[in-house]
């Protein structure tokens, strides 16, 4: 068996020559053999019997090593064959993940160019208005200013979180401008937003009992709010309930934001953090560039908090957020600067 | 006077609509989402509806509504005039085949938008 391993690490081309030196060296000795003993004179028979039997086993020997060859071959294929196998493999998930990737860079695209082309239909046709109408009253006058200050305001906010995302991108941090923010306040002033731009919903905010600080930036935490609620109602029916609770533990602040809309399969979970991705590509999809909930990650993460989603389709979702608590050395004197800048 | 309805889920332009409109001798209507524009369609029996493609509420998106009112006699003669924020041919085929007469690209000047609806209704 030890020969067999050591013909193992012969290449498959070089068998021919092996076998050739073997045979070569076989019939060498067999004929050095048969003429050292004619050169003796022995009995003719013993010269022929004794060269019949080494030709033979010359013979056997050459097949013993085409036998070893072809076995080493085989395995060899085989390995090959289940290397193939497995990389074509990989390349084909590879494959399939570039083109879903593909495809919601597509989707992206198109529903970006839509969300800039809504507020840009707005200021472009109210202030073609403005322009070519002189008979307008001072009160239409105002309301199509109103609309264009608005629209304008909406596109900037477009244009800020797709220059986040670039950002987040190209492997920069966010910039966070840190101060002590009071969570709930931060909450009940995205909620009192929802209650005038969502009447459709009703909004139930649940504190901690004790006050909700954090080490953060409230712009950007507002942000995360905003986001967190917007997708709650964006994805539940009129008439339904999205409760916002904050609970509080030693070290950390958890809030979550449940809705009782139409939830997440496990697939839409597992990709609900991607950016760009919207589990309902179709023109009745709610508003929006797939960015909320990979924004509101980054964010958290900076913040050194953790984010996740429990959701069961047709029940509903709640997503969590984490985040450490503020802890001042020393007593706490009651006066609190609440950075708000909203 | 002419009846016009306005099918858009987003106010502001419904209003940015209308505003253009009603310059002219038009009766203007107004719808939120499909379900409603079918109603106000069916009671009203206008001669243009201007109907946009992307409407997320009542699980009813443009082309739908438009495949609707085409199917149905009381408002089947109505000129159906697809606005879209996508100007992709796909959208637009996709219009033709549910039997929208024509189809107007987001962003729109008043102005064109206008002259254009006076050509269909004179």
């Amino acid at each position: 068996m030890k020969i067999a391993m050591l013909f193992r690490r012969v290449r498959p081309g070089q068998w021919r020559l092996v076998q050739f030196l073997v045979a070569v060296a076989l019939s060498s000795f067999a004929t050095g053999m048969v003429l050292c003993l004619i050169a003796i004179r022995p009995r003719a028979l013993l010269v022929v019997a004794f060269w019949v039997v080494m030709t033979a086993l010359n013979a056997i020997i050459l097949g013993w090593l085409s036998g070893c060859a072809q076995r080493t071959i085989r395995h060899r294929l085989r390995v090959i064959e289940e290397e193939l196998e497995r990389r074509a493999e990989e390349y084909a998930t590879l494959n399939a993940e570039m083109r879903r990737l593909d495809l919601m860079k597509s989707a992206f695209l198109a529903t970006a160019a839509h969300e800039l082309r809504t507020p840009l239909t707005s200021l472009q046709g109210f202030s073609e208005i403005l322009l070519i109408r002189g008979d307008l009253s001072e009160e239409q006058r105002r309301k199509c200013l109103t609309y264009i200050n608005q629209q304008a305001i909406h596109l900037a906010t477009i244009v800020d979180d797709l220059l986040d995302v670039s950002r987040i991108e190209s492997g920069e941090a966010l910039k966070l401008r840190y101060d002590v923010v009071d969570l709930f306040s931060v909450v009940e002033e995205v909620v009192t937003a929802f209650r005038i731009s969502a009447p459709t919903h009703h909004f139930v905010v649940e504190g901690p009992g004790t006050l909700a600080l954090v080490w953060g930036d409230a712009e950007r935490l507002y942000q995360v709010m905003q986001h967190l609620v917007s997708n709650a109602v964006k994805y539940s029916p009129v008439g339904s309930t999205v409760t916002i609770r904050l609970e509080s533990t030693d070290d950390s602040l958890k809030t979550s934001v449940s809705d009782q809309g139409i939830g997440m399969t496990r697939e839409e979970l597992a990709h609900a953090f991607e950016k760009f991705y919207r589990a309902d590509l179709s023109n009745l999809a709610p508003e929006g560039m797939g960015l909320g909930l990979f924004m509101a990650r980054h964010i958290v993460e900076a913040h050194g908090g953790e984010i996740s989603i429990e959701s069961t389709p047709g029940v509903g979702t709640t997503v969590y957020v984490v985040l450490p608590r503020y802890k001042k050395p020393g007593n706490y004197s009651g006066s609190w600067h609440l950075c708000l800048s909203r | 006077m002419k009846k016009i309805l306005i099918v858009d889920d987003q106010p502001e332009i419904r209003d940015l609509v209308a505003t253009t409109l009603r310059i002219g001798p038009y009766h203007i209507l107004q719808a939120g989402s499909g379900p409603e524009a079918i109603e106000v369609a069916r009671r009203e029996r206008p001669s243009l509806i201007l109907l946009d493609v992307m409407m997320p509420e009542g699980d009813m998106d443009g082309f739908e509504v438009c495949r609707r009112l085409k199917a149905d006699e009381k408002t089947r003669d109505a000129f159906v005039m697809m606005l879209t924020a996508r100007g992709q041919k796909s959208d637009i085929e996709r219009g033709k085949a549910v039997g929208a007469n024509d189809y107007f690209v987001k962003p729109f000047s008043p102005l064109e938008l206008m002259t254009k609806v006076y050509e269909v209704l004179k």
